[in-house]
């Protein structure tokens, strides 16, 4: 090999720094690339993101359904109790039955007027059935008669409960079925 | 302080020859096993090609589906073949240009070899059902720290004498040489740190490798290519270059535009607008740079039709520099959103990879290594009908793929698939004579590399001609021409001491 010409640049602190500074650059964009992923955070990947979202949502609507349907829900036993009282196929007509006919009056209106008064219902539904002394009390006039008179031999017979019934029990008790029908069908004709 | 132009003719020679013996032995190693893995990839290809349209061809054995042959074929195409091309065209370059002989030599063919390690470990993870899925990334994930480590270990000894040049003058083959060394780092540990490392959207991911493809035919390949042109069209014509500024203004568009491309191939997937807009309006801005070096580089041959016919250095370059408008063209045709709508699911693309690694790059690294291989060896060509065999079945195989693939192929294809009111299987049936004429160039291209792959390994085996004559495809050369009487090269030097 024959002695080169001198070349300035051909240094080996040059040819040093050359190499060092190559391979720094060669990794640099390793380590950018790294920085920022790990500036970025481990965030949850999108799936993870709309999988929560929608659970959220499934769990929300869940909830609301829940809190609707509990005061709706019926317990076993009453929907037993319920069944018993429900129209039997025989052609006679159990007297205790509710009537549920939509022709034809269940009981007689002035009997039912008479009733009302003598067994107290005006002491906490007023007069005519439609101002009650309390507003907590149900108005009652202009019903349907059949049910009117489910209710409240529901109520006799414990099948209905609801916070005020504890109130309504020792009087309906003093109160027949047949008693029951009158007053219905009086308070159903306007409670004239 | 010395220039080149006061340093004597026989001490500009005399360093010429040290580089060259200096650069011999991982030279010569990345051009043969580069041109071993072009014929597996070639072979794999065509297997590939044939399941396509035969699935039985070969039997039913399951490590030759398509599946695995074909992403085994882009893969070793572009890692065993491409850069190991590009790296021993970059060395031997960078090392001429800087008048600098390598003091590394050593470790850059112990780095060589990892490489093809790499590549080997690669291919068989492959095959074996292992590959990621992911185009031009399917070695296992394990493979590409190891590629990245030897491509550091091969590239940093260029940058040193870059830094250490022993000139005052910057050649443009030296701007393009530079630019692909510092940008293949940053486009593959990039890649592979988002798509096979990191945590990321599946979507990005695959936008991501869609960036990285564009951006290793751009970024890394195209300016390799062009400064090999560059150097072989100026070095072989005698000329000096025909506008250096040009050149120069070619380099920095390039280097603006070309990594903004390649986000177009996820047109129409959820990922923000402006991506794929730019994407398809870089691939198709990217036409500017490569035809302003083309025009430039064919300038810098003209009028020496000749020397372009006899030299297969320069007929080759040149062939490589046309493709390269080629590739442009196809750029403006297939990332403009009108066609994307067509060609986006369809042969159109890999027709548009084939043409930028072998229509551009390759012709151009078979032109540099038609040119490197005599000098690095001291033997001349065997023979010139070896040449033009590989010259002419390479043009045919090529153009057979760009109309086939990238231009008739892709676009019948994709219209097809738009006609909703035919079934899908008929896109497919309309696409089987293209994917014959595939199978077909893949041969031509098998034929011509696996002569190309013997007469280099009679090279490196140092059993080419011992002539002081270089081999041309013509005519015979005269005692009155430049090189002199022809002889034995040893003998003629050993008269001259």
């Amino acid at each position: 090999m024959s002695t080169p010409s001198y070349n300035h640049r051909d240094t080996p602190l040059r040819r040093f720094n050359a190499f060092w500074w190559g391979l720094a650059y060669f990794g640099l964009f390793g380590l950018v690339s790294v920085v920022i992923y790990c500036w970025s955070g481990s965030s949850p990947s999108v799936e993870e993101i709309l999988t929560s979202e929608h659970q959220e949502t499934v769990d929300g609507v869940a909830a609301k359904q829940q809190e609707i349907l509990s005061g709706k829900q019926l317990q076993p036993e009453k929907i037993g109790a319920m069944l018993q009282k429900a129209p039997s196929a025989s052609a006679v007509p159990h007297p205790s039955a509710t009537a549920t006919t939509a022709a034809g009056p269940i009981g007689d209106p002035l009997k039912g007027k008479e009733l009302y008064k003598s067994k107290n219902c005006m002491i906490c539904h007023g007069p005519d059935g439609n101002s009650p002394t309390a507003p907590m009390y149900p108005k009652l006039g202009g019903k349907e008669a059949s049910y009117l008179a489910k209710k409240m031999k529901d109520i006799k017979s414990g099948a209905y409960t609801s916070a005020f019934t504890p109130m309504m029990k020792p009087t309906i008790d003093q109160v027949s079925e047949e008693e029951i029908d009158h007053i219905a069908q009086w308070l159903a004709d306007g409670s004239k | 302080m010395s220039t080149q132009s006061q340093v004597p003719f026989i001490e500009d020679a005399q360093m010429r020859s040290d580089i060259d013996r200096s650069l011999r032995h991982p030279v010569m190693f990345f051009f043969t096993s580069g041109a071993a893995w072009l014929a597996v990839s070639l072979v794999l290809g065509i297997i590939a090609s044939a399941k396509s349209h035969n699935p039985a061809f070969l039997g039913e054995s399951g490590w030759l589906h398509y599946g695995l042959t074909f992403p085994a074929h882009i893969n070793t195409l572009v890692y065993g073949w491409g850069a190991q091309a590009a790296f021993g065209v970059m060395i031997w370059l960078m090392a001429r240009l800087c008048r600098q002989p390598s003091r590394n030599a050593g470790t850059i063919l112990v780095a060589g070899h990892i490489w093809n390690l790499g590549v080997a470990i690669g291919t068989i993870g492959i095959l074996s059902g292992h590959g990621t899925g992911k185009h031009w990334m399917q070695f296992p994930t394990f493979v590409w720290p190891v590629l990245l480590a030897a491509y550091a270990v091969i590239a940093i000894w260029s940058l040193v004498a870059f830094r250490c040049r022993n000139t005052d003058h910057t050649y443009i083959s030296q701007w393009y040489l530079l630019g692909a060394i510092l940008w293949f780092p940053w486009i593959y540990l990039t890649a592979n740190l988002y798509v096979n490392v990191f945590d990321i959207h599946p979507l990005m991911a695959a936008a991501i490798n869609g960036w990285f493809r564009h951006a290793l035919i751009f970024l890394f390949f195209a300016p390799i290519a062009i400064a090999s042109a560059y150097y072989i069209a100026s070095k072989v014509s005698g000329r000096a270059i025909y506008n250096y500024s040009y050149s120069v203004g070619g380099f920095w568009a390039l280097a603006i535009v070309a990594p903004w491309a390649g986000m177009q191939v996820m047109t129409g997937a959820p990922i923000p607008m402006f991506l794929q807009s730019v994407g398809a309006a870089a691939t198709m801005l990217v036409g500017v740079p490569l035809i302003a070096a083309g025009i430039n580089i064919i300038k810098t041959a003209s009028g020496k039709q000749e020397t372009v016919a006899y030299s297969p250095s320069l007929r080759f370059s040149i062939a490589g520099v046309v493709g390269m408008l080629l590739l442009a063209f196809a750029g403006v045709v297939l990332a403009h959103p009108a066609s994307l709508k067509f060609t986006q699911f369809t042969m159109a693309g890999y027709g548009f990879d084939v043409l930028a690694v072998y229509g551009f790059f390759s012709m151009c690294m078979f032109g540099a290594i038609y040119f490197i291989v005599p000098r690095v060896t001291r033997r001349e060509w065997l023979s010139r009908r070896l040449i033009r065999t590989h010259f002419w079945c390479s043009i045919y195989g090529v153009l057979f793929i760009f109309l086939f693939c990238t231009l008739l192929g892709g676009f019948q294809q994709g219209a097809a698939q738009e006609d909703h009111t035919q079934p899908w299987v008929q896109a497919v049936k309309n696409t089987l004579p293209y994917t014959v004429g595939m199978t077909v160039a893949w041969c031509f291209l098998l034929y011509a590399n696996f002569f190309f792959f013997i007469h280099l390994a009679l090279m490196w085996l140092r059993l080419g001609r011992r002539s002081s004559h270089p081999t041309l495809l013509r005519r015979e050369h005269s005692a009155l021409g430049p090189h002199g009487p022809e002889g034995d090269v040893d003998e003629l030097e050993a008269a001259k001491a």
